[in-house]
Parts: structure tokens; C-alpha cells; sequence
């Protein structure tokens, strides 16, 4: 991840991903401007100025009950000090979400890419590298996972039911252009080619751990399973996704327009053939297919105390692997190797924006409300309220007046509770008479201004092209 | 800007993005129970500490060996025999066949005379028709290395045959076989007969004879003319070894072998040899297209009342390859009769009768063999190790010294100990079937710790110790003892140093007066003398300031992951009845024994004594916590360590002191650890 961010800075081509109202087609103006946070490819229109993103970063964190900070550990790695891990079990309920989602995107064709006039033309071809990470767990299980039962002698850690899902997929993606028309919308559908990198997926039932004052008798009950690809640069899953853009702009006679948006993206599935799956007391299909357990049986309780030895057995060491392999025996985990198919991560998207094409001086330039659903584990439907102003300064160079557009807006659920959010863009660095678009979002800016109390957060970059 | 590079570049920042990211981590602290157990003396082998009846206290048992020696590896040498075949040896049935060349034949004109009366006169003839001779009950061809061919010509005519030149030859290339000549054969039956040499020559099975030359006589009368009647001739060949040939092999025995077969049995005289293990292995490399059969017979080999008896069918090579038997014939379990092949005539020593025969076996089939083929047979007898051998062990002496061994019984020990009523024996323990006798020369007991030496001076170990055979039957054995005590030895000093080395010399000898038990001595495989310190005193004892070691390997590897163990907290809940504290170091060591450092353990005092009444008799235990740190800051001495030495320091009240088996120490234990998860 190190590299990544390094990378990130070096390049400086971290755009937003949402260029999709960069256009201006029902409006006066000849700028490009964004009209959302999140989501998706760009757009050219041939009645206004089109741009054309090259690249593309974004991360988005969150939680109802975990502060950035840790988050932000486990989006990119790092150590957690015990006094930190304390500080956030406290701040969790009983019920907690937490999830993160990256994703690096790069224009492969074209990068200046220009309509053909087809019923259905490809319009670009990108490279997308997705981390999708999310998390449902109880407070207990937060302590025993992170913290161990030292700390909690004396007490029962009810962890119960917890699931945690993480995805890391590389994908290549074919963006079409359709001439077709749905209800007036525009129709633009994708698909892409997945490798699954990595993929984990925890699941329990029932977890209880009970330690004595001491830690001389500890019992522990429950059920579920772990399993994992691992990480292979080559893939250790192969998918097939699609996607589906819907457009359609909506004038009034007041001069209000309204910009419809209707999109479904990484919808698909991802074939594995070789997973390690660790189970416990867990029902699995004889025939090796199948990542996902039938059913649980009833979990045997699994009660620890001093393993009795033979005075003569008291070699420095040995108790210890006797425990162990004691602890290992009465858990009765069961290895296997299972393969099966399994339905990626999808987000769906519906967001109108409205702006009046007659008052084109106003600072306001648009208002966008969008609702967002991904289906991760942790993930809630996200309602999203964004608020776009013009700005303008003087270039020194040419000491013209030069647009920009900023925006502030706030967010309800994700993986987050809320968020208060924020955004810039502006041209900077000419290329051959077109200005290279720069842009910049802040997700949960709560979070970056105290990291220890409030939760979740995220950022976007995106550098883009203007074509005409 | 050229977009070309950039693309480029941006396509390999992403493919790089792809990489494993850095890892998260976290410190879990556990608490785990380990293990609980109770230590008494009942712990120690009773052959060392053994309960008294009379009042539960202990009698101190201990035996030390000093010195074993063993009758070096009476073992069998590997002996066998290696037998190689070629063709040479092989050989070709001698056969016979007729041939009648008639009067007609000879003469066509006696075909008009036949059935009547005529004086035939002298006659001269020569290069006659040849006639055609079937020699396919022969071989196909053959050509011989040796062998011959006689040929026999009997004179059916009514005239003597002055002189008969006779041609035999392949009627392939009409290459010369034979040529004689043959003179005054008699008439109405007359024979004469030669014998050619084959050697080098080419035979084929269809032949040509010819009679080069004939002179007969006049009859001298009128004879009966019988134009049926000729001349008979007969080839016989016999003692053919062929260089190569294509022929009919006979069976024949390739290997006859009916002898007796030495062992070297590095000395001893060996009449009776029970296999505890070796293997008698057979291997037969044939490129002979026939099948072998062998017969391998031990008649001195006697297993459950059988003798060893095997035969053994051996396929026949293929086309140009070689045939590979081998057979391996456990010979664990028999009994041999080493006195060899026949005792009653000629009874020796380390030899056994072996009967091996391997035969060709002849299918009829006609096979094309040359010098090139060959039969090749290994047998040998292998790791032959008796379980018992009886015979004559020989006479062998035997000086071992100085050289130094351990005496565990003050092992790790140091400080101030008294014994009290201790009883010291030298004990000679002789499980071998033989007269043996011992010397000690000196022997010295070493304490490592104060380097102190005490020589143990003993009366009555300045002279030769002599030890006698023990029954026929394994694990026995007679004690030769020797006791030692204060008014004839140094043994209470010599003891009191705490020695935990000796230093010997000493000097065995077997059989000092020879073969006098004719033969009849024995070994087993777990035969030895053992020279043995044996100390006998009840467990009473003193201890001051007395401190007991020990240095344990420290194999952490199958724990797992020790890097991320950051520390751990052993905690011990002791229960301590026995009269006396302890105080526990433990110290790291690395695998050159250098200090690594310390544990941590609290409390310094140790773990207290239980109370005792005024017999010494344990009546309350006392508990201690022992907590055993392993700090963050000490934690990499894991790693690094390949030892761990453990210091118990026994702290008494300098009084002797009674141990009886209610004294325990009960130990329950748990962890605690700090453990670097990642994700």
C-alpha cells in the first residue's frame, strides 16, 4: 500500500471519479465542471466541452462505531498500539460496521478518445485495480480478535455472529456508446474482465469465550469458517462483470435542468477453483463445491484448563505444545480445499442534479442528490447531498480570469453514519492548447479533523483531458 | 508531454498498485491455562529411590555404571560366492547318425547285376556323387571351441575296401569339416573309424559326403551281388563346446556345489550360531534364453526342526536382454551348525554346509548362443548377527584407561550435602558365557565445580577380581561384589566430594586360562561385563547452601511464529510440602552455551518450605506464586537461545533431614503473552 500512496503522490493523477457531469451540454458554458462525488467514467458530449479522465484514485472508509485512525490502519497497513485498540473497543456498540473501498482507475483507450458515430461504439477501455473490504462484528469479538482475553479475566465474550468479507480484483473494462434510447434515457452498458487477486471471507456463529479470574479455566464455544485464496499477482479467480449507464437530462420552462442518472456497475460473478476453507462444526457439500457452508451442527464446547502431565514429561517446552496441540485438537478445525462460484461486489447508483442553464453568473451551480448501495458486507444505502459553486482567480501568467468550481456537501450511511464532504477542481497545465482538469474530494472531513472520534473517511483525485 | 510514455508509465503504476499491501498488526494479550503436575519422589525410578515399608521415608538406590565391555561385533564377515558362466561350460548333447551310401550308388551297373552271381574285380573310383547327410539332430550350426566327430565306416560290400577317402562337408559353402582316409576294412561288415577334431570348425546341419576315393579288391569268386548293400556311414560327435551355435541345449547343471563354507568370525571358535538377523541373498543375471532352476540347501541350518531348503525358477532372458533373479532368504530365527559338512568326520569351527545346484532347464527349443552369453550367480551371506553363539570366545585382554565418565548421581550438583548410613559396592555384572577377569588399575572422582579430586583407595580392589559364567540363558548373569566401606576404603570422602566425573583405569580380560570349557562357552547379542558403583543409603540428608543444575536443549521451533511473541508471563502456583525452599534461576543460553541472559522471577524468595512436625514428617503445605517474566525487552533471547540452564537452589536448615513420599510439590501453571497478529 506504501507504494501505492507513493505512487499516488509521484504521479499526481488521482482524480474524482465522477467526472460525469463535467460537461455542460444543456448549460451555456464551455467549462467542465464535476457535478458528483463517486462514481463513474467519464462522459464527452459533442455539445459541450468533453473531458476525458486519464486516471483515476479513490478511497472511501468508514464506520458507525470505529474512529479513521483505525481504519485508515487497516485501508494501509501499519501498527495498532494496544492503548489504541483499547481506546476504540470502547467506542463500539454492540452491533458495528466497518468497511473500506479503493479503487485506482487508469484510461487505456483512448486516452483522447473521440466518438464514432455507431449504434454502438467502444468508448473506452480502463484498467481497474477494486480493494473492496467490509465488516459486520460485535464489540466482543472486536476485544477477543484484537485484544485477547487477558483483559477480560472474569468476564464471558459474547462475539456471536460476525462477518467479514475482502476483495481485491483487477479488472479491464470496455465502456460502450449506444445510440439507443430506454424510457429517453441514454444507454451506455460495460463489461469487464476480472482476476480476483485475494479473497477472504470470515464468518462466525455462536462465538463465546468465558475466562476464569485467573485464566486457569477458559471455555469457548461457536462455530464458522475462514477461507481464503491468498494473494497471487496472477489471479487465484477469474470474473465476468456488467454495467449499465442511464442518462437523461429533463428541461423545464423555468430554465431548470435536471440530469438523471440510473447506473448498476461490477455486476457479475468470479469463478474460483482452489480456496482453503477452515472450518468449525461447519456443514459443507461433500463434492468440494461451494464456499459458503449448508448449515452448522451443534458446536461442541470446547473447556481449557491445565493439561495434566507426568512430572517426568516437565520438559521446558513441551507443556506448551502439548497445549497447544491440545487446544488445536479439541477446536476440531477441519481443512479443505473447495472451489465455487461467488457474486462480486456491485454498487448501484440513482442521482439527479439540478441546475438553471438561464442564471449562469449565479454562484450556485448545481445541486446533486444521489442514492448509493453497494453490496458489501457493512455497506448501508448511502444518501448523498452535494452543492457545486463557481470560483474564479487570476492566472499569473496570463492574468486571465480562470473558472474553478468547488463543492461542499454531506453523506448518510455507507459505511459511515454521515459525512460532511468536499471538493475542488480546476485546469491547470496546458497540453497542446487543452487544459489538463485537476480535482480533488474530501469524504468525512469530520473524520480528518479529529481521526480519534469520528469515523471513516475517504479521498478522490482524478486527473482529465479536456477534448473540445 | 507525449502520452504514449505517460500511458506507459501510469499501466505499470497500476499493475505495481496491484502488489500486496503492508501488512496491519496488532498486539493480542492472552491468558492461556498450561499445564498442572505434581512432583514427589515416587517420580524418581524405584531402582533409585525405593519406598521403605516401615515409615514411607526413602532408601536411596544408585547404581552408576562405570565401564561395560562387550565382546566386539561378534559378527559373520559377509562371505559368499561369485560364479561366472560362459557358453564355455555350457555344453551340446553328444549325438549319432547313419548314413548308407549303396552299392548302386557306387556303381549303377550293380543295380542290373543285383540278385546275381558275378567275380567282381579290383576296382578304382573316385569323386563319386556326394550324399546328402540330415545332421539337424545336431544344432542348427554350431562353431566349436571343442569337440569331436568320429566318424565310423562299415564295409556292407561283398569286396574288401583296400583304402576309402571320405569328404564331409557343409553343404552351404561345401566348406570342409572332414577328410580321412580309411583303408582295410574287411568285407561283409568290416569297420573302420576316425575321430576328427572340431576345434574351430563350423558345423551345419545339412551336410555332404562324399567318397573322394575307393579301392576295393577282387572278390576272388563269384559273390552275390546286393546292390542294396554299401557302405555305412556313421558321424558321431561328442564333448561339443560350442563358440557359438544355433542349437537344442540339454539340462545340465551349470553349478554343483556340495561344500563347506568358512566364515571369519573376527577370532572366536565358533561351533553353534543362532541368527538374531542377517539375510542370505541370491542373484542370478542370465542372458541364456532358457529358464534355470536352482537348489540352495543349508542341511546345518534348522529352523523350527526344518533344515533351510529353497528352490528357486529363474525365467529366461528375452530376445538380447538379461534375465535378473534375486532372492533375499531371511535367516533371522535359524540355528547353524557351524561344525561343517560333516562333523562326524571332520568336526571344525565357523564353517556351514551349503548345498547349491542351479541347472539349465532344457525346453527343446533350438536358441542362438555365443561366448558373449553368460550365467551369473551371487550368493552371499549378509549382516549375519547372532542372537547366541556357543563355541570358543577366544582369549582376549582388554586395558581401557584413563578415560573418564559421567556419575550422575551428584550430577548439577554443588554445596554442602552429608549423607548419613551410606553403603558403597563395586559390582562386577557378567552376562557372558565365559571366565573373565578384572583389574582395576585407579579411579578418581572429579567434581567439576571446585575441581576436586578424591582417588579411591580399596583395599580390596588392589587385586585381580575374577567373574564367573553365568547359566545358558539370556539376561542372566553373576555378581562379583565387592563392598566398601570406612575401614576398608576412602569411600565416605571419595563420596562426599560430590564427584560428577570418574576417571578409570581398569583392565578385562576373557578367557585367562583359555579354551577350558571346551567349546562350551556362549555370548548373546546383549552380553557384557558391567563394571557398576552402587550406592545404597537411606534419604535422609543434610542441606545447606545445595544447588542442583540442569541445562535443557530448548526446541522452540515447533511452536511457531516465536517472532511475534513479544513477551510472556509464566505464571506457577506452587504447593510446597517438602521441608525446604527452593529458589529457582533460569538462565538463556545460546547454542554455544554462552549466557543470553535472565528470567525474570519474582518472588526472589523463592518457593517456601511446607512445614514439617518434629520427625521431619510434612504436616502443611505452603503455597508460593513464581512469576517468570519475559519482558518486550527480552523477548529476542527466544530466538537466539538453544539452552535454557535451570538453577534450583535447595535451602534446608542444615540439619539432616527424613523425605517421605507425602512431600509434594504441586505445580498449576498459566501464560500469559503478547502476541503480534497481522492482517
Amino acid at each position: 500500500m506504501k507504494l501505492g500512496i507513493k505512487l499516488f503522490i509521484v504521479i499526481g493523477v488521482l482524480p474524482f471519479c465522477q467526472l460525469l457531469g463535467l460537461n455542460d451540454s444543456l448549460g451555456n458554458g464551455k467549462k467542465s465542471i464535476p457535478n458528483k462525488i463517486y462514481l463513474e467514467p467519464p462522459v464527452s458530449n459533442s455539445n459541450g466541452s468533453s473531458v476525458m479522465p486519464i486516471a483515476s484514485f479513490e478511497i472511501e472508509s468508514g464506520s458507525n462505531a470505529v474512529p479513521l485512525s483505525m481504519v485508515s490502519k487497516f485501508a494501509f497497513g501499519g501498527y495498532i498500539a494496544p492503548e489504541s485498540m483499547n481506546n476504540y473497543q470502547s467506542l463500539l456498540s454492540s452491533s458495528n460496521r466497518m468497511g473500506a473501498i479503493q479503487e485506482y482507475r487508469l484510461a487505456l483507450y483512448p486516452i483522447v478518445g473521440i466518438e464514432v458515430n455507431k449504434n454502438i461504439s467502444l468508448k473506452t477501455v480502463e484498467l481497474l485495480v477494486q480493494d473492496v473490504l467490509g465488516a459486520n462484528f460485535t464489540q466482543d469479538a472486536f476485544r477477543l480478535f484484537f485484544q485477547g482475553n487477558t483483559s477480560y479475566l472474569g468476564q464471558t465474550l459474547n462475539a456471536d455472529k460476525n462477518e467479514i468479507e475482502s476483495w481485491r480484483n483487477r479488472v479491464i473494462r470496455f465502456v460502450f456508446n449506444t445510440k439507443s434510447k430506454f424510457f429517453g434515457f441514454t444507454v451506455n452498458p460495460n463489461i469487464q474482465f476480472g482476476q480476483c487477486l485475494s479473497y477472504t471471507r470470515i464468518s462466525t456463529k455462536d462465538i463465546k469465550l468465558t475466562s476464569d479470574q485467573l485464566g486457569d479455566n477458559v471455555d469457548f464455544s461457536g462455530s464458522g469458517y475462514f477461507a481464503s485464496t491468498g494473494y497471487s499477482f496472477g489471479g487465484n479467480g477469474y470474473g465476468l462483470q456488467a454495467g449499465l449507464d442511464l442518462k437523461k437530462s429533463i428541461l423545464r420552462a423555468s430554465g431548470t435542468i435536471a440530469n438523471i442518472e440510473i447506473k448498476l456497475q461490477n455486476f457479475g460473478f468470479y469463478s474460483f477453483s482452489d480456496v482453503n476453507v477452515t472450518s468449525k462444526d461447519a456443514i459443507w457439500n461433500a463434492n468440494g463445491q461451494g464456499l459458503s457452508p449448508d448449515d452448522y451442527q451443534n458446536s461442541k464446547p470446547l473447556n481449557l484448563t491445565a493439561v495434566q502431565i507426568n512430572a517426568s514429561d516437565l520438559r521446558f517446552g513441551s507443556w506448551f505444545t502439548r497445549q497447544k496441540d491440545s487446544i488445536v485438537s479439541k477446536l476440531n478445525l477441519v481443512d479443505s480445499k473447495r472451489r465455487g462460484m461467488l457474486m462480486s461486489p456491485f454498487t448501484i447508483y440513482a442521482g439527479v442534479d439540478f441546475r438553471n442553464r438561464n442564471n449562469f453568473n449565479a454562484k450556485l451551480y448545481n445541486q446533486l442528490i444521489s442514492l448509493k448501495y453497494i453490496n458489501v458486507i457493512g455497506y448501508i444505502p448511502k444518501l448523498i447531498y452535494l452543492a457545486t459553486f463557481k470560483g474564479k482567480y487570476n492566472r499569473k501568467k496570463s492574468n486571465k480570469a480562470t473558472l474553478f468550481f468547488y463543492q461542499i456537501g454531506a453523506s448518510v450511511g455507507g459505511f459511515d453514519n454521515f459525512d460532511i464532504n468536499a471538493g475542488l477542481s480546476f485546469n491547470a497545465l496546458n497540453f497542446k492548447g487543452k487544459p489538463l482538469v485537476w480535482g480533488i474530494n474530501l469524504m468525512g472531513i469530520e473524520s480528518f479533523i479529529n481521526p480519534s472520534k469520528w469515523h471513516g473517511g475517504g479521498i478522490g483525485m482524478h486527473l482529465g483531458y479536456q477534448i473540445f | 508531454m507525449n502520452f504514449k510514455k505517460v500511458n506507459i508509465f501510469i499501466i505499470s503504476a497500476v499493475l505495481f498498485i496491484a502488489c500486496s499491501r503492508e501488512q496491519t498488526s496488532w498486539d493480542v494479550n492472552s491468558t492461556l491455562p498450561l499445564f498442572q503436575t505434581e512432583m514427589s519422589l515416587d517420580n524418581v525410578d524405584t531402582r533409585y529411590l525405593k519406598p521403605t515399608l516401615t515409615d514411607s521415608s526413602y532408601l536411596l538406590n544408585y547404581e552408576n555404571l562405570i565401564y561395560r565391555y562387550k565382546i566386539n561385533d561378534l559378527q559373520a564377515t559377509d562371505t559368499g560366492i561369485d560364479a561366472f558362466f560362459s557358453l564355455r561350460k555350457l555344453k551340446l548333447s553328444d549325438r549319432t547318425i547313419e548314413n548308407n551310401i549303396t552299392l548302386g550308388q557306387i556303381n549303377p551297373l550293380f543295380k542290373i547285376l543285383n540278385g546275381q552271381t558275378a567275380d567282381i574285380p579290383a576296382q578304382v573310383q573316385s569323386n563319386l556323387d556326394p550324399t546328402d547327410i540330415d545332421a539337424s539332430a545336431f544344432f542348427e550350426t554350431a562353431t566349436l571351441d571343442t569337440g569331436y566327430l568320429d566318424i565310423s565306416i562299415s564295409n556292407g560290400l561283398p569286396v574288401n575296401i583296400s583304402l576309402i577317402v571320405f569328404e564331409l562337408t557343409n553343404a552351404g559353402d561345401n566348406s570342409v569339416v572332414a577328410l580321412d582316409s580309411f583303408k582295410n576294412i574287411s568285407k561283409n561288415g568290416g569297420i573302420a573309424t576316425k575321430t576328427i577334431d572340431l576345434r574351430n570348425k563350423t558345423v551345419t546341419k545339412t551336410l555332404k559326403g562324399t567318397i573322394k576315393k575307393l579301392v576295393t579288391e577282387a572278390s576272388g569268386g563269384l559273390v552275390l551281388i546286393d546292390a542294396s548293400k554299401g557302405i555305412n556311414v556313421k558321424l558321431s560327435v561328442r564333448n561339443l563346446r560350442p563358440r557359438n551355435a544355433i542349437a537344442a541345449f540339454p539340462t545340465q547343471n551349470v553349478i554343483d556345489q556340495d561344500e563347506g563354507l568358512t566364515l571369519y568370525m573376527g577370532g572366536a571358535e565358533v561351533k553353534y550360531f543362532k541368527v538374531a538377523s542377517g539375510q542370505l541373498r541370491i542373484k542370478v543375471e542370465s542372458t541364456i534364453q532358457e529358464n534355470m532352476s536352482m537348489v540352495l540347501s543349508l542341511p546345518g541350518a534348522m529352523k523350527d526342526g526344518k533344515p533351510f531348503y529353497q528352490e528357486l525358477k529363474m525365467p529366461g532372458s528375452a530376445g538380447n536382454g538379461v534375465a535378473t533373479t534375486q532372492q533375499i532368504y531371511d535367516m533371522s530365527g535359524y540355528l547353524l551348525d557351524f561344525r561343517g559338512k560333516d562333523p562326524s568326520i571332520n568336526d571344525t569351527v565357523n564353517t556351514f554346509h551349503q548345498i547349491l545346484r542351479v541347472t539349465l532347464d532344457s525346453s527343446g527349443r533350438k536358441l542362438a548362443v555365443s561366448l558373449k552369453d553368460s550365467i551369473k550367480l551371487t550368493y552371499r551371506i549378509e549382516g549375519l548377527k547372532p542372537e547366541y553363539a556357543i563355541g570358543y570366545l577366544g582369549n582376549s585382554l582388554s586395558r581401557t584407561g584413563p578415560k573418564v565418565t559421567d556419575f550422575s548421581l551428584f550430577k548439577g550438583l554443588d554445596g554442602d550435602l552429608k549423607v548419613k548410613d551410606i553403603n558403597v559396592s563395586f559390582v562386577l555384572r557378567n552376562s557372558i558365557g565365559t571366565d573373565g577377569r578384572f583389574r582395576l588399575h585407579s579411579l578418581e572422582g572429579e567434581n567439576v565445580f571446585n575441581n576436586s579430586k578424591v582417588p579411591l583407595s580399596a583395599n580390596p580392589l588392589m587385586n585381580d577380581l575374577f567373574v564367573t559364567s553365568p547359566i545358558f540363558q539370556r539376561d542372566k548373569y553373576t555378581e562379583t561384589v565387592v563392598d566398601l566401606n570406612s575401614n576398608n576404603s576412602n569411600i565416605k570422602s571419595f563420596l562426599e566430594n560430590l564427584p560428577q566425573k570418574l576417571n578409570y583405569d581398569l583392565e578385562t580380560e576373557i578367557s585367562p586360562n583359555g579354551n577350558v570349557n571346551n567349546y562350551k562357552d556362549f555370548v548373546f547379542d546383549n552380553s557384557r561385563l558391567d563394571v557398576i558403583m552402587r550406592v545404597q543409603a537411606p534419604a535422609t540428608f543434610a542441606f545447606g547452601g545445595f544447588v542442583l543444575r540442569d541445562t535443557q536443549g530448548l526446541n522452540l521451533s515447533n511452536i511457531g511464529a516465536m517472532e511475534r511473541i513479544k513477551s510472556a508471563t509464566l505464571f506457577l502456583d506452587m504447593t510446597n510440602s517438602f521441608p525446604m525452599d527452593f529458589g529457582i534461576e533460569v538462565e538463556m543460553l545460546d547454542n554455544q552455551y554462552k549466557s543470553l541472559g535472565f528470567l525474570n522471577v519474582d518472588p526472589a524468595s523463592g518457593i517456601l518450605a511446607g512445614d514439617v512436625d518434629a520427625n521431619g514428617y510434612p504436616i502443611k503445605a505452603n503455597n508460593s506464586m513464581m512469576v517468570i517474566k519475559l519482558p518486550r525487552e527480552k523477548v529476542g533471547m527466544l530466538k537466539t537461545a538453544g539452552y535454557v540452564a535451570l538453577k534450583m537452589k535447595v535451602k534446608g536448615n542444615g540439619k539432616m533431614q527424613r523425605l517421605f513420599n507425602t512431600s509434594k510439590l504441586k505445580v498449576k501453571s498459566r501464560i500469559q503473552f503478547e502476541y503480534e497478529a497481522r492482517n
